[in-house]
């Protein structure tokens, strides 16, 4: 269930899209949303050397995709930046693959962290969906949800943008376009079928220090 | 073996990955003027590799440059070990993508059919798929390049000398050095993981499962680095710090500008002529 009060009648959610309800951001949430952008550099990296390499700059299974999503869940745009650099340095530059394309197909990651934020913390969060996807495994409707939105649209848009870059920067033929785009899209969404075990089973250590996002980016 | 030379200087030092030769160009080299060499070599090769006929000698000369530096760097047998393999598989898939769907051409020199699906190799779509192996393996190893001749104090450097914020500059350094420890960190949690039965397998099911069971000692230990640097940085004044003034040198050498003169004529080249097509291949 979302985390609500109800004040005079009227729920007042927990989790916003406020810029920063929280105030301040202290310095160890600071150095906590470094880190964890390390993290995902790292588990990128490790991820793509470990992954069947399918087509041009197209590696099968992203295993930090369930990450960064779930890092996007807790602290909003750090978790947004960290799919992004996550993709850029940890799956482009640390696996070799050139700057270029590595900052274009990127944006295939950032996209769907952005999008998938914005629906958990306004519309299905009023639909009644935990905004944190600790639910997921255990609601219905949380899991139809993720499944349509999260492994779906979201997914599908990532991955069709991804590898129109990669046709437009000359590294996938023309004619290959919905291949690759199939392939990618397959691959993320069977790694996030990991995505609601993690959020289940990390979320209330991370709730527990007090370190999860209220609004984007406190 | 020594690892500091007669002067009592380091012979190698450490870089982002790996480490190169001290005294080579590429690691004395400016890291703003590095990067911006990086970026227009790169343009320059996807313009080549996106043109209807790509210039595959123009990509064979940003390759030799590449390799060239990454030999004399003392870098090259970290890639040998580390990189190739996965580098050639890559080039390999790359290569054959373009075969199978690019099939251009009249002059066929391979023709297979089996059951409904024809394949015709020609010497125009050999050829397109030998300029785009050329050009993505010289992007690739000019990557690979910049990151084993750049020191995370030369990231920095770079940022700060683009009158970045601090704290912007600060955020960026953090990532980067955590990056190790956290790598560090994950290394002990496996190999805690193996002294307690666990296995390593190729097994797709249980390659997901080790990451799951990697993943709460991993939050975990994220979490307890940044509260332990938090307090750290508290203890030092971090909060209260509003502009602080950063001190580097700037040492960019003659070596350092034709670098970046040879780029920018690439990047020409790559816009106004056809390497190939001039020298005949």
């Amino acid at each position: 269930m979302a985390q609500k009060r109800k004040v005079s009648g009227k729920a007042i959610l927990k989790y916003t899209l406020g810029w920063n309800p929280g105030g301040k951001i202290t310095t160890t949430q600071y150095v906590l949303y470094a880190v964890q952008i390390a993290v995902v550099i790292l588990l990128s990296w490790l991820g793509a050397v470990a992954t069947p390499v399918v087509g041009p700059g197209i590696g099968f299974l992203y295993w930090a995709y369930p990450f960064f999503v779930v890092f996007t869940l807790w602290w909003g745009l750090w978790g947004i930046l960290g799919a992004f650099l996550g993709s850029v340095i940890g799956a482009g530059l640390l696996t070799g693959l050139p700057i270029i394309p590595s900052l274009g197909f990127s944006i295939g990651d950032l996209v769907p962290a952005l999008l998938i934020f914005l629906l958990y913390r306004s519309y299905l969060q009023r639909a009644g969906v935990d905004p944190l996807g600790k639910d997921i495994l255990t609601s219905k409707k949380a899991a139809a949800w993720f499944a349509f939105w999260v492994m779906g649209v979201t997914n599908i848009i990532g991955g069709m943008w991804g590898v129109w870059v990669l046709v437009q920067l000359g590294f996938v033929p023309i004619h290959a376009y919905w291949i690759g785009a199939g392939l990618w899209i397959l691959g993320d969404a069977i790694v996030l079928l990991l995505a609601p075990f993690l959020s289940k089973y990390l979320t209330p250590i991370v709730e527990r220090y007090g370190l999860i996002t209220k609004g984007w980016i406190s | 073996m020594s690892r500091v030379n007669k002067l009592g200087s380091k012979k190698r030092i450490r870089t982002i990955l790996f480490s190169a030769r001290a005294n080579s160009i590429f690691v004395r080299m400016d890291p703003l003027l590095k990067f911006v060499v990086w970026l227009v070599m790169s343009v320059a090769v996807v313009r080549m590799i996106t043109e209807p006929f790509p210039d595959a000698a123009l990509g064979a000369v940003v390759l030799i440059f590449a390799v060239s530096f990454l030999a004399e760097s003392g870098t090259i047998k970290f890639l040998v070990k580390s990189y190739l393999a996965l580098i050639l598989v890559a080039l390999a898939v790359l290569f054959l993508w373009w075969i199978f769907f690019n099939q251009v051409g009249n002059n066929v020199i391979l023709y297979i059919s089996f059951i409904g699906l024809s394949l015709k190799v020609t010497t125009e779509s050999a050829y397109i798929g030998v300029a785009k192996v050329m050009g993505y393996a010289a992007m690739a190893l000019l990557t690979l390049l910049v990151l084993m001749t750049t020191r995370d104090s030369d990231a920095i450097k770079a940022l700060n000398e683009l009158k970045m914020p601090f704290r912007v500059v600060f955020f960026l350094s953090l990532t980067l050095r955590s990056f190790n420890i956290m790598a560090e960190d994950l290394e002990t949690i496996n190999q805690a993981k193996f002294a307690r039965g666990g296995s390593h397998s190729m097994n797709p099911i249980s390659r997901a499962k080790d990451f799951m069971a990697l993943s709460v000692p991993l939050t975990v230990a994220m979490i307890k680095r940044s509260v332990e640097m938090g307090s750290a940085l508290e203890a030092r004044g971090f909060s209260n710090a509003k502009k602080v003034t950063q001190f580097g040198e700037i040492n960019r050498s003659a070596y350092d500008f034709a670098l970046l003169a040879l780029s920018i004529i690439v990047l020409v080249a790559a816009y106004t002529i056809n390497l190939t097509i001039i020298i005949g291949v």
